[in-house]
Protein backbone atom coordinates (compact mmCIF):
# COMPACT_ATOMS: atom_id res chain seq x y z
CA UNK A 1 0.00 0.00 0.00
CA UNK A 2 2.03 3.37 -1.10
CA UNK A 3 2.38 5.81 1.89
CA UNK A 4 1.90 3.34 4.29
CA UNK A 5 5.07 3.60 5.67
CA UNK A 6 5.21 7.76 6.21
CA UNK A 7 1.49 7.68 7.60
CA UNK A 8 2.73 4.83 9.91
CA UNK A 9 5.80 6.95 10.85
CA UNK A 10 3.54 10.37 11.09
CA UNK A 11 1.36 8.36 13.31
CA UNK A 12 3.80 7.45 15.80
CA UNK A 13 5.38 10.61 15.95
CA UNK A 14 2.32 12.87 16.59
CA UNK A 15 1.10 10.25 19.08
CA UNK A 16 4.40 9.28 20.45
CA UNK A 17 3.90 5.77 20.58
CA UNK A 18 6.04 3.07 18.75
CA UNK A 19 4.49 2.24 15.47
CA UNK A 20 7.11 0.08 13.74
CA UNK A 21 4.83 -3.11 14.09
CA UNK A 22 1.92 -1.47 12.86
CA UNK A 23 0.35 -3.57 9.67
CA UNK A 24 -2.70 -1.75 7.62
CA UNK A 25 -4.91 -4.32 9.19
CA UNK A 26 -3.80 -2.86 13.21
CA UNK A 27 -6.65 -1.19 14.30
CA UNK A 28 -6.57 2.35 16.00
CA UNK A 29 -9.64 3.39 17.36
CA UNK A 30 -10.52 2.19 20.32
CA UNK A 31 -7.02 0.06 20.37
CA UNK A 32 -4.63 2.66 20.39
CA UNK A 33 -5.24 4.84 23.30
CA UNK A 34 -3.49 7.47 22.90
CA UNK A 35 -5.62 8.38 19.83
CA UNK A 36 -8.13 10.34 21.33
CA UNK A 37 -9.74 13.48 19.94
CA UNK A 38 -6.81 15.90 20.76
CA UNK A 39 -4.57 13.30 19.24
CA UNK A 40 -6.31 13.16 15.80
CA UNK A 41 -5.85 17.49 15.74
CA UNK A 42 -2.79 16.62 15.77
CA UNK A 43 -2.33 13.70 13.45
CA UNK A 44 -4.11 15.56 10.85
CA UNK A 45 -2.35 18.59 10.63
CA UNK A 46 0.81 16.85 10.88
CA UNK A 47 -0.37 14.42 7.54
CA UNK A 48 -1.35 17.62 5.68
CA UNK A 49 1.66 18.94 6.49
CA UNK A 50 4.00 15.81 5.15
CA UNK A 51 1.74 15.54 2.24
CA UNK A 52 0.56 19.10 1.46
CA UNK A 53 -3.21 18.01 1.43
CA UNK A 54 -6.28 20.06 3.15
CA UNK A 55 -8.63 18.15 5.78
CA UNK A 56 -11.86 19.45 6.11
CA UNK A 57 -13.49 19.02 9.62
CA UNK A 58 -16.37 16.65 8.20
CA UNK A 59 -13.37 14.64 7.17
CA UNK A 60 -12.79 13.81 10.62
CA UNK A 61 -14.64 10.54 11.06
CA UNK A 62 -14.19 7.14 12.65
CA UNK A 63 -14.30 5.62 9.58
CA UNK A 64 -10.81 6.81 8.06
CA UNK A 65 -9.68 5.92 11.77
CA UNK A 66 -10.18 2.85 12.14
CA UNK A 67 -6.93 1.03 10.68
CA UNK A 68 -3.78 2.05 9.55
CA UNK A 69 -5.04 0.95 6.31
CA UNK A 70 -7.95 2.77 6.01
CA UNK A 71 -6.19 6.43 7.11
CA UNK A 72 -3.80 5.57 4.49
CA UNK A 73 -6.29 5.27 1.98
CA UNK A 74 -7.83 8.31 3.05
CA UNK A 75 -4.57 10.11 2.44
CA UNK A 76 -4.08 8.22 -0.60
CA UNK A 77 -7.59 9.60 -1.93
CA UNK A 78 -6.72 13.07 -0.83
CA UNK A 79 -3.34 12.92 -3.00
CA UNK A 80 -4.93 12.01 -5.83
CA UNK A 81 -9.20 13.05 -5.48
CA UNK B 1 -16.95 -13.85 32.69
CA UNK B 2 -17.99 -10.16 31.27
CA UNK B 3 -16.56 -9.09 34.59
CA UNK B 4 -13.54 -10.67 34.41
CA UNK B 5 -12.54 -9.39 30.90
CA UNK B 6 -13.67 -6.06 31.57
CA UNK B 7 -11.23 -6.22 34.91
CA UNK B 8 -8.53 -7.34 32.79
CA UNK B 9 -9.22 -4.63 30.25
CA UNK B 10 -8.78 -1.80 32.46
CA UNK B 11 -6.24 -3.17 34.40
CA UNK B 12 -4.08 -3.38 31.23
CA UNK B 13 -5.06 0.15 30.96
CA UNK B 14 -4.30 1.93 34.07
CA UNK B 15 -1.55 -0.27 35.48
CA UNK B 16 -1.70 -2.94 38.46
CA UNK B 17 -1.74 -0.07 41.39
CA UNK B 18 -4.66 1.61 40.44
CA UNK B 19 -5.95 -1.81 39.23
CA UNK B 20 -5.97 -3.74 42.63
CA UNK B 21 -8.19 -0.49 43.95
CA UNK B 22 -10.49 -1.10 40.94
CA UNK B 23 -10.92 -4.93 41.43
CA UNK B 24 -12.15 -3.66 45.34
CA UNK B 25 -14.24 -1.32 44.30
CA UNK B 26 -16.10 -4.30 41.69
CA UNK B 27 -15.87 -6.58 44.96
CA UNK B 28 -17.07 -4.11 47.62
CA UNK B 29 -20.09 -3.61 45.07
CA UNK B 30 -20.96 -6.70 44.47
CA UNK B 31 -20.20 -8.29 47.87
CA UNK B 32 -22.32 -5.34 49.27
CA UNK B 33 -25.50 -5.81 45.95
CA UNK B 34 -24.69 -1.88 45.27
CA UNK B 35 -24.51 -0.61 48.98
CA UNK B 36 -21.07 -0.09 49.85
CA UNK B 37 -18.79 1.86 46.66
CA UNK B 38 -15.37 2.95 46.77
CA UNK B 39 -14.03 6.05 44.94
CA UNK B 40 -10.61 6.81 44.00
CA UNK B 41 -9.95 10.35 42.73
CA UNK B 42 -6.79 11.91 41.45
CA UNK B 43 -7.05 15.87 42.09
CA UNK B 44 -5.14 17.55 39.00
CA UNK B 45 -4.55 21.20 37.92
CA UNK B 46 -4.36 22.11 33.79
CA UNK B 47 -2.98 25.26 32.72
CA UNK B 48 -5.57 27.01 31.27
CA UNK B 49 -4.13 27.52 27.58
CA UNK B 50 -4.02 30.58 25.56
CA UNK B 51 -3.13 29.18 22.56
CA UNK B 52 -6.71 27.67 20.94
CA UNK B 53 -6.18 23.84 20.75
CA UNK B 54 -8.49 23.57 17.66
CA UNK B 55 -5.94 25.12 15.24
CA UNK B 56 -8.27 27.41 13.58
CA UNK B 57 -10.57 24.50 12.80
CA UNK B 58 -14.36 23.14 14.30
CA UNK B 59 -15.94 26.48 12.99
CA UNK B 60 -19.25 24.53 12.29
CA UNK B 61 -19.64 24.06 16.09
CA UNK B 62 -21.00 26.18 18.05
CA UNK B 63 -20.36 26.20 21.85
CA UNK B 64 -23.13 28.10 24.06
CA UNK B 65 -23.14 29.11 27.87
CA UNK B 66 -26.26 27.86 28.76
CA UNK B 67 -28.40 29.55 31.77
CA UNK B 68 -30.20 27.25 33.88
CA UNK B 69 -33.64 27.06 32.41
CA UNK B 70 -31.61 26.14 28.83
CA UNK B 71 -29.75 23.91 30.46
CA UNK B 72 -32.65 22.07 32.16
CA UNK B 73 -34.16 21.65 28.88
CA UNK B 74 -30.43 20.13 27.47
CA UNK B 75 -30.08 18.05 30.10
CA UNK B 76 -33.50 16.51 30.06
CA UNK B 77 -33.03 13.49 28.25
CA UNK B 78 -29.61 12.42 29.90
CA UNK B 79 -28.76 11.02 33.14
CA UNK B 80 -28.34 13.96 34.96
CA UNK B 81 -31.11 14.99 38.09
CA UNK B 82 -32.98 17.77 37.72
CA UNK B 83 -31.89 18.83 41.29
CA UNK B 84 -28.01 18.42 40.93
CA UNK B 85 -28.01 20.70 37.80
CA UNK B 86 -30.24 23.13 40.17
CA UNK B 87 -27.54 22.63 42.80
CA UNK B 88 -24.68 23.41 40.44
CA UNK B 89 -26.12 26.92 39.44
CA UNK B 90 -26.94 27.35 43.19
CA UNK B 91 -22.94 26.85 43.34
CA UNK B 92 -22.60 29.73 40.87
CA UNK B 93 -21.62 26.94 38.10
CA UNK B 94 -21.45 27.67 34.54
CA UNK B 95 -21.93 24.82 31.99
CA UNK B 96 -21.26 25.68 28.49
CA UNK B 97 -22.44 22.75 25.52
CA UNK B 98 -21.34 22.54 21.81
CA UNK B 99 -23.75 21.98 19.01
CA UNK B 100 -23.60 21.35 15.59
CA UNK B 101 -26.55 22.19 13.60
CA UNK B 102 -28.94 22.08 16.80
CA UNK B 103 -27.12 18.69 17.72
CA UNK B 104 -25.90 18.56 21.34
CA UNK B 105 -22.31 17.14 21.45
CA UNK B 106 -21.20 17.42 24.42
CA UNK B 107 -20.55 19.96 27.75
CA UNK B 108 -18.47 20.80 29.94
CA UNK B 109 -19.19 22.79 33.67
CA UNK B 110 -16.74 24.77 35.66
CA UNK B 111 -16.70 27.24 38.65
CA UNK B 112 -14.52 29.81 40.37
CA UNK B 113 -15.76 29.00 43.90
CA UNK B 114 -16.22 25.80 46.00
CA UNK B 115 -17.39 23.17 44.59
CA UNK B 116 -19.63 20.77 46.15
CA UNK B 117 -19.28 17.04 44.72
CA UNK B 118 -22.45 15.30 43.54
CA UNK B 119 -20.96 11.69 43.85
CA UNK B 120 -19.21 11.80 47.01
CA UNK B 121 -19.74 13.97 50.08
CA UNK B 122 -16.66 16.43 49.52
CA UNK B 123 -15.66 20.03 48.79
CA UNK B 124 -13.23 21.04 46.18
CA UNK B 125 -12.17 24.66 47.36
CA UNK B 126 -10.04 26.23 44.15
CA UNK B 127 -7.04 28.02 46.81
CA UNK B 128 -7.02 31.37 44.51
CA UNK B 129 -8.69 33.57 42.25
CA UNK B 130 -6.69 32.52 39.97
CA UNK B 131 -8.01 28.69 39.33
CA UNK B 132 -11.62 27.26 39.11
CA UNK B 133 -12.99 23.98 39.31
CA UNK B 134 -14.13 21.89 36.39
CA UNK B 135 -16.40 19.26 36.22
CA UNK B 136 -18.61 16.76 34.29
CA UNK B 137 -16.75 17.26 31.05
CA UNK B 138 -18.00 14.77 28.27
CA UNK B 139 -18.99 14.56 24.80
CA UNK B 140 -20.90 12.04 23.32
CA UNK B 141 -19.40 8.38 22.26
CA UNK B 142 -20.32 9.13 18.69
CA UNK B 143 -18.61 12.74 18.43
CA UNK B 144 -15.95 11.51 20.75
CA UNK B 145 -13.03 11.78 17.09
CA UNK B 146 -14.53 14.74 16.30
CA UNK B 147 -13.54 18.80 17.48
CA UNK B 148 -16.10 19.13 20.08
CA UNK B 149 -14.00 18.62 23.19
CA UNK B 150 -11.47 20.82 22.06
CA UNK B 151 -13.63 23.58 20.92
CA UNK B 152 -15.32 23.01 24.47
CA UNK B 153 -11.91 23.86 26.05
CA UNK B 154 -10.80 26.56 23.84
CA UNK B 155 -14.45 28.86 24.99
CA UNK B 156 -13.64 27.66 28.69
CA UNK B 157 -9.97 29.04 28.42
CA UNK B 158 -11.08 32.06 26.41
CA UNK B 159 -13.52 33.19 29.36
CA UNK B 160 -11.28 31.91 32.13
CA UNK B 161 -8.42 33.88 30.93
CA UNK B 162 -10.30 36.98 30.71
CA UNK B 163 -11.64 36.65 34.07
CA UNK B 164 -7.58 36.39 35.19
CA UNK B 165 -8.05 32.57 35.93
CA UNK B 166 -4.70 30.35 34.75
CA UNK B 167 -5.53 27.00 36.30
CA UNK B 168 -8.12 24.85 36.37
CA UNK B 169 -8.38 22.17 38.87
CA UNK B 170 -10.69 18.63 38.27
CA UNK B 171 -10.79 15.30 39.64
CA UNK B 172 -10.62 12.71 37.69
CA UNK B 173 -11.77 8.55 38.90
CA UNK B 174 -8.08 6.73 38.98
CA UNK B 175 -10.02 4.05 36.71
CA UNK B 176 -11.21 5.89 33.95
CA UNK B 177 -7.90 5.33 31.87
CA UNK B 178 -8.86 7.98 28.85
CA UNK B 179 -9.73 10.95 31.18
CA UNK B 180 -6.36 10.13 32.68
CA UNK B 181 -4.57 10.07 29.34
CA UNK B 182 -6.22 13.17 28.31
CA UNK B 183 -5.29 15.18 30.92
CA UNK B 184 -1.74 13.80 31.11
CA UNK B 185 -1.91 15.06 27.15
CA UNK B 186 -2.78 18.43 27.59
CA UNK B 187 -0.46 19.10 30.94
CA UNK B 188 -2.30 18.31 33.81
CA UNK B 189 0.05 18.52 37.07
CA UNK B 190 -0.89 16.22 40.17
CA UNK B 191 -1.95 17.81 43.07
CA UNK B 192 -3.00 14.68 45.19
CA UNK B 193 -5.73 11.91 45.80
CA UNK B 194 -7.82 10.87 47.56
CA UNK B 195 -10.20 7.53 48.43
CA UNK B 196 -13.81 7.54 49.36
CA UNK B 197 -15.73 4.46 50.75
CA UNK B 198 -19.24 4.98 50.83
CA UNK B 199 -21.19 1.94 53.05
CA UNK B 200 -24.92 3.37 53.85
CA UNK B 201 -24.52 6.60 55.19
CA UNK B 202 -21.38 6.72 56.23
CA UNK B 203 -18.35 7.65 54.31
CA UNK B 204 -14.88 7.04 54.82
CA UNK B 205 -12.26 9.21 53.10
CA UNK B 206 -8.33 8.82 52.84
CA UNK B 207 -6.52 11.73 50.90
CA UNK B 208 -2.99 12.80 50.63
CA UNK B 209 -4.45 16.60 50.74
CA UNK B 210 -5.58 17.99 54.03
CA UNK B 211 -7.56 17.02 56.17
CA UNK B 212 -5.76 13.45 55.17
CA UNK B 213 -8.83 11.60 57.14
CA UNK B 214 -12.32 12.05 57.58
CA UNK B 215 -15.50 10.23 59.06
CA UNK B 216 -18.59 11.79 57.76
CA UNK B 217 -22.02 10.12 59.23
CA UNK B 218 -24.51 12.11 57.35
CA UNK B 219 -24.36 14.61 54.67
CA UNK B 220 -24.02 18.02 56.43
CA UNK B 221 -20.30 16.59 57.16
CA UNK B 222 -18.12 16.21 54.30
CA UNK B 223 -14.01 17.13 53.98
CA UNK B 224 -13.05 20.60 52.61
CA UNK B 225 -10.42 19.90 50.27
CA UNK B 226 -8.17 23.46 49.13
CA UNK B 227 -6.54 22.91 46.04
CA UNK B 228 -3.52 24.54 45.11
CA UNK B 229 -2.14 25.16 41.60
CA UNK B 230 1.80 25.31 40.99
CA UNK B 231 2.47 28.19 41.61
CA UNK B 232 5.65 28.61 39.11
CA UNK B 233 3.85 29.55 36.52
CA UNK B 234 0.95 31.61 38.12
CA UNK B 235 1.93 34.57 36.09
CA UNK B 236 1.22 32.56 32.23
Amino acid sequence: MQHLEQVRTILGGALGVPTAHFSAASALLGSVPELDSMAVIGVIAALEEHFGIVIEDDDISARHFATLGSLTTFVQEKLSP
Amino acid sequence: MIMKSRLLKTVRQIGWYNGGWYALAMLIGTLSRGRWSLYKYRLVAQAVAREPLCRGRGGTIEVRALDALACAAAFSALQRRAEVIAARYRQGAQCLAAYRAGELLGFLWFTAGPYQEDEVRARFVPATQQACWDFDVQVFREHQLGLAFARLWDEANRLLHARGVRWSCSRISAFNAASLLAHRRIGARELGGAVFVRCGRWQWTAATLAPYLHLSRDPASFPQFRLEPPCSTSNR
